[in-house]
């Protein structure tokens, strides 16, 4: 292989597929980088069998062929180049990268044993604004379990039917639920995509793309601009959700969203040290306000906000990093809090916005 | 066609007996050496060869039996002990079944030598397989003689299952010696097959049995421990805690003067000694309790070595207690030579390695005997008091007190004195020691609230876990656990306890069950969440390579010292060692 190209355009490359490779792994392989001709491309490719990133980069190849480097190494010395015309040329397994006077020489992998980041034949395709899907992303990734004791948690939910499509994501204390609409699509799809991927595609994904998804039973491509993301699917039954959002509440509430989300911040710096009575916030709801009364050993804060109150008094306690963590993705000026008691699920959604909702459990004291 | 219902021939019935009371050379030791126990022998001498499957000889200076009775005592179910079931309430013997002899006559050639004092002669009475083959006068002196030869020749399956000689042999020593532990006032002698294995003087000294039976240094080093509640007494002695062992060979219990097997006092042990040793090591102990014969059963197993007693729960916690009391009262701080080697402490955190090297470092350098240093200098025993009060202060916060740090090295180890020694503490130990008790205390304190689940767990239980459950629900739901029924013994984890950090609550709510079934008490709260607030103490604690000033260890000095336990730290390690001003003085020759 030989071919000439700019710094950016590797470093482009690198930073691109860099995320998929597993820093430890038992296969020695997967902690490469793959490069691949293809007519005017470079292909770059990295996997760590569970997500597999490929993305192209134009350069002048003067001849074609394939090689695998370790990552670290091939990143590093990538970003510490000189801002000068660079020349790849491989020999066997190893490669030298030849820049102003000097070459750096790097000792591969073999290529045959890396494995195929398979194109998926499925016919089954969607397409959405890579804007819409993102935000999607935003507004439901924070919900993902983080402990891997129950795998399907750890994921999102992507959901097609139809003209709709659904993500959603539940660590069992809370879940987050988001709705778009596909004009013209007839095919539907139900699989668990990793949380590692979902942040990919976050990190890479352009406003301005358009966002294409290609499913199989057990795997999903995400293709855009010259990106193409596969992921495995987390296997198991994602519980159906649908029943679990309740259909109807005995107090619903209007709130700004800033003076709340400032209020439960304050009220949780008293609580954040202490590892018995984690993060706990207590709201007391009555006449239209939501009162905070709270002590701990190192303080006590006493506020309250002016509300819109439709239905019952009630009293309930919330994990605030869970109120929190909703409150920074909903982005219209007030949210709707919907409960049914103290001991109830509690629902908070933008205002004028069916499409999003986040579920939050009580705590029980 | 239908099988005829018969009895069985007596003969049989023996031979069946037998397996229950006779399992192997062990037990018929036992049983005779119960007998003559319970004849009020003062001397008994063991003679074994070939591990106990060919001869068998306990010689006791006993009562004796009258020469009429002797053929019926080998009779089943014939005993001199009892004779109505209400005596058992009142039981002084270590046997009254009545089904030793007989058993042990139906499997071997057994030949009985007695004579009461009172009689002129003896009489000997010769069986081989529960057949009575003859008596006749002999004359001999007073007390009596049991030869058991060919244990086990006419049941060959038994036999095939017996283990090598050696190990049986090893087998009958261990509960010899332990009976001489129930028994101080009875000098023992065992031989194997005529060199001296054991021997105790007899003259009711404890201290002198473990000594012969546990080893001379193991002793020394031993604290005694006794109390007094209403009906139950308890004495006996327990090793420092730098004494242990990976197996639980050096414990022996006692219940008036009956050696015995029991896993509730086992846990109790456990329980006074927990974080004082690292966990998964055992102490030395010989504990012995007197209490009414009403108050517990011994009747469970034919062997007679498992023992059911009525007030578990409070003799377990008022043993705990004591036990606890008694070590922290009198626990010497470790000393530098006698410090034990670091294969004895399996729980080591793989931060710590500077302590190892302090250690091995300073092994290196210690060429003086450890003679030099009497062992039994630094173990200060008095008189306790058995009731620990509550936040009664540490018994070392007078001694932390004088201790003045005079720098940091390694940025791991303050070096402190208090004039009189040179004390080494370990500042990570000794702050997770502090965060320990500080959390648990908070922890005993704190209502724990529940946050719901939204998708719950659900569990399958067994009959006797739901059963456990389901009396134990209100426990449960104050450490934060709701569990609701769903259909047949499947349960929904509604609810798990709100703490920081807590990994896998699922597991902890089917520790709490498991726990429960396995030592019919449910866990403190401490005991179910003890990993959580082990994890948060190391976490919050100060790292070894932390530096401080001046101030920082004063304070830790003095915050250590008022916690109970300041010597060693949640995962049993020690947190400060010690060397005296003479030991100094002696390894520089002044």
């Amino acid at each position: 292989m030989k071919i000439l190209c700019k710094k950016e355009n590797l470093l482009a490359g690198v930073n691109t597929v860099q995320r998929a490779v597993s820093p430890k792994n038992t296969l020695p392989i997967l902690q490469g980088i793959k490069l691949k001709t293809d007519g005017e491309n470079l292909w770059f490719e990295a996997t760590d069998l569970e997500i597999g990133i490929r993305c192209k980069v134009p350069v002048n190849i003067q001849e074609g062929g394939q090689l695998v480097l370790p990552a670290r190494l091939f990143s590093e010395i990538t970003r510490k180049l000189p801002d000068s015309d660079l020349q790849i040329e491989s020999i066997d397994h190893n490669v030298k990268l030849i820049y102003e006077n000097s070459n750096f020489a790097i000792n591969g992998f073999d290529p045959e044993e890396f494995p195929e980041i398979t194109e998926i034949s499925s016919t089954d395709i969607i397409e959405i604004p890579a804007a819409v899907f993102k935000n999607m992303i935003r507004q439901t990734i924070f919900a993902c379990a983080v402990e891997e004791t129950r795998p399907v948690f750890t994921g999102i939910l992507l959901q097609i039917e139809k003209e709709d499509i659904y993500l959603v994501s539940t660590d069992t204390h809370r879940l987050a639920y988001s709705k778009a609409v596909i004009r013209g699509n007839d095919k539907e799809f139900k699989g668990i995509i990793p949380s590692k991927t979902m942040q990919e595609i976050y990190r890479l994904l352009d406003d301005n793309e358009i966002l294409t998804i290609k499913f199989s039973p057990s795997k999903v491509i995400f293709h855009f601009g010259t990106v193409q993301i596969l992921t495995r699917l987390i296997e198991g039954q994602f519980p159906s959700y649908k029943q679990v959002i309740p259909q109807s509440c005995t107090t619903k509430l209007f709130i700004h969203t800033r003076r709340f989300m400032d209020t439960v911040e304050r009220a949780s710096l008293l609580s954040k040290d202490n590892y018995l009575k984690t993060n706990t916030v207590r709201f007391q709801i009555e006449d239209a306000l939501i009162q905070i009364n709270q002590f701990s050993e190192m303080g006590k804060i006493s506020e309250q906000i002016e509300i819109e109150q439709d239905g019952e008094d009630v009293a309930i306690s919330f994990n605030a990093k869970y109120i929190l963590d909703l409150l920074k993705v909903i982005d219209t000026e007030h949210i709707i809090m919907e409960t049914s008691g103290s001991f109830s699920p509690c629902i908070f959604r933008p205002e004028n916005d069916q499409n999003y909702l986040c579920l939050v459990l009580p705590l029980r004291n | 066609m239908n099988r005829r219902i018969k009895l069985l021939d007596p003969h049989c019935v023996n031979q069946i007996a037998a397996g229950e009371v006779v399992e192997r050379p062990l037990s018929v030791v036992k049983e005779l050496i119960e007998n003559s126990l319970d004849a009020g022998a003062k001397r008994i001498e063991i003679q074994i060869e070939g591990g106990g499957t060919s001869f068998i000889r306990i010689k006791d200076d006993g009562s004796g039996i009258l020469p009429d009775d002797l053929p019926l005592a080998v009779l089943p179910h014939a005993t001199s002990k009892i004779t109505t079931i209400n005596d058992l309430d009142r039981l002084q013997t270590l046997g009254f079944r009545g089904e030793a002899l007989p058993s042990i006559a139906s499997v071997s050639k057994l030949n009985i030598l007695s004579r009461p004092s009172q009689e002129i002669s003896g009489r000997e009475i010769r069986i081989e397989g529960g057949e009575l083959l003859g008596t006749s006068e002999t004359g001999c002196s007073h007390g009596t003689v049991v030869t058991v030869r060919e244990l086990f020749y006419n049941t060959p399956a038994r036999h095939k299952f017996l283990r090598s000689n050696t190990t049986e042999f090893g087998l009958i020593s261990d509960m010899v010696g332990r009976m001489a532990l129930a028994r101080p006032g009875i000098a023992l002698t065992l031989r194997h097959p005529n060199n001296l294995i054991l021997n105790t003087p007899g003259n009711g000294n404890l201290l002198e049995v473990i000594a012969s039976v546990l080893g001379r240094d193991t002793a020394r080093r031993l604290i005694p421990v006794s109390m007094q509640e209403e009906d139950l007494s308890l004495t006996g002695y327990l090793s420092p805690p730098d004494i242990i062992r990976s197996a639980n060979t050096g414990i022996t219990f006692i219940v008036n003067g009956r050696v015995i097997r029991s896993q509730l006092l086992n846990l109790a042990l456990r329980d006074g000694y927990h974080t004082l040793i690292p966990s998964g090591s055992n102490p030395v102990a010989v504990i012995a309790l007197t209490m009414p014969p009403a108050d517990y059963d011994v009747n469970i197993h034919p062997a007679k070595l498992d023992v059911k007693f009525k007030k578990e729960k409070e003799i377990k916690e008022s043993i705990a207690a004591v036990v606890r009391d008694t070590l922290l009262r009198a626990r010497p701080l470790p000393n530098f030579t006698s410090y034990p080697r670091k294969e004895q402490h399996p729980q080591k955190e793989p931060s710590l390695n500077g302590s190892e090297q302090l250690r091995i470092l300073y092994k290196e350098k210690s060429i003086f005997d450890e003679e030099k240093v009497p062992a039994n200098d630094n173990v200060k025993v008095k008189q306790q008091d058995p009731v620990i009060a509550e936040n009664q202060l540490s018994p070392y916060s007078l001694l932390f007190e004088k201790v003045r740090p005079i720098g940091q090295v390694f940025l791991t180890y303050l070096l402190c004195t208090d004039e009189d020694r040179l004390y080494i503490i370990d500042q990570h130990a000794a702050h997770e020691r502090i965060r320990y008790e500080e959390l648990l205390g908070k922890l005993r304190q704190e209502k724990i609230a529940s946050q719901t689940l939204l998708i719950p767990e659900t569990f399958d239980l067994t009959i006797q876990e739901e059963q456990v459950m389901l009396q134990y629900l209100i426990e449960l739901q104050d450490i934060g656990f709701i569990a609701e029924h769903f259909g047949d013994r499947t349960y929904l984890l509604r609810g798990i306890p709100v703490l920081n950090h807590l990994e896998n609550p699922g597991e902890i709510f089917r520790l709490f069950l498991e726990e429960i079934i396995s030592k019919s008490f449910p866990p403190s709260r401490d005991q179910l969440l003890e990993k959580w607030v082990f994890m948060l103490a190391c976490r919050t604690a100060i790292k070894g390579t932390d530096p401080l000033s001046v101030q920082e260890m004063e304070e830790l000095i003095q915050r250590l010292g008022q916690t109970s336990n300041p010597l060693s730290c949640p995962h049993g390690r020690p947190t400060i060692i010690t060397i005296s001003k003479e030991e100094l003085e002696n390894r520089f020759y002044r």
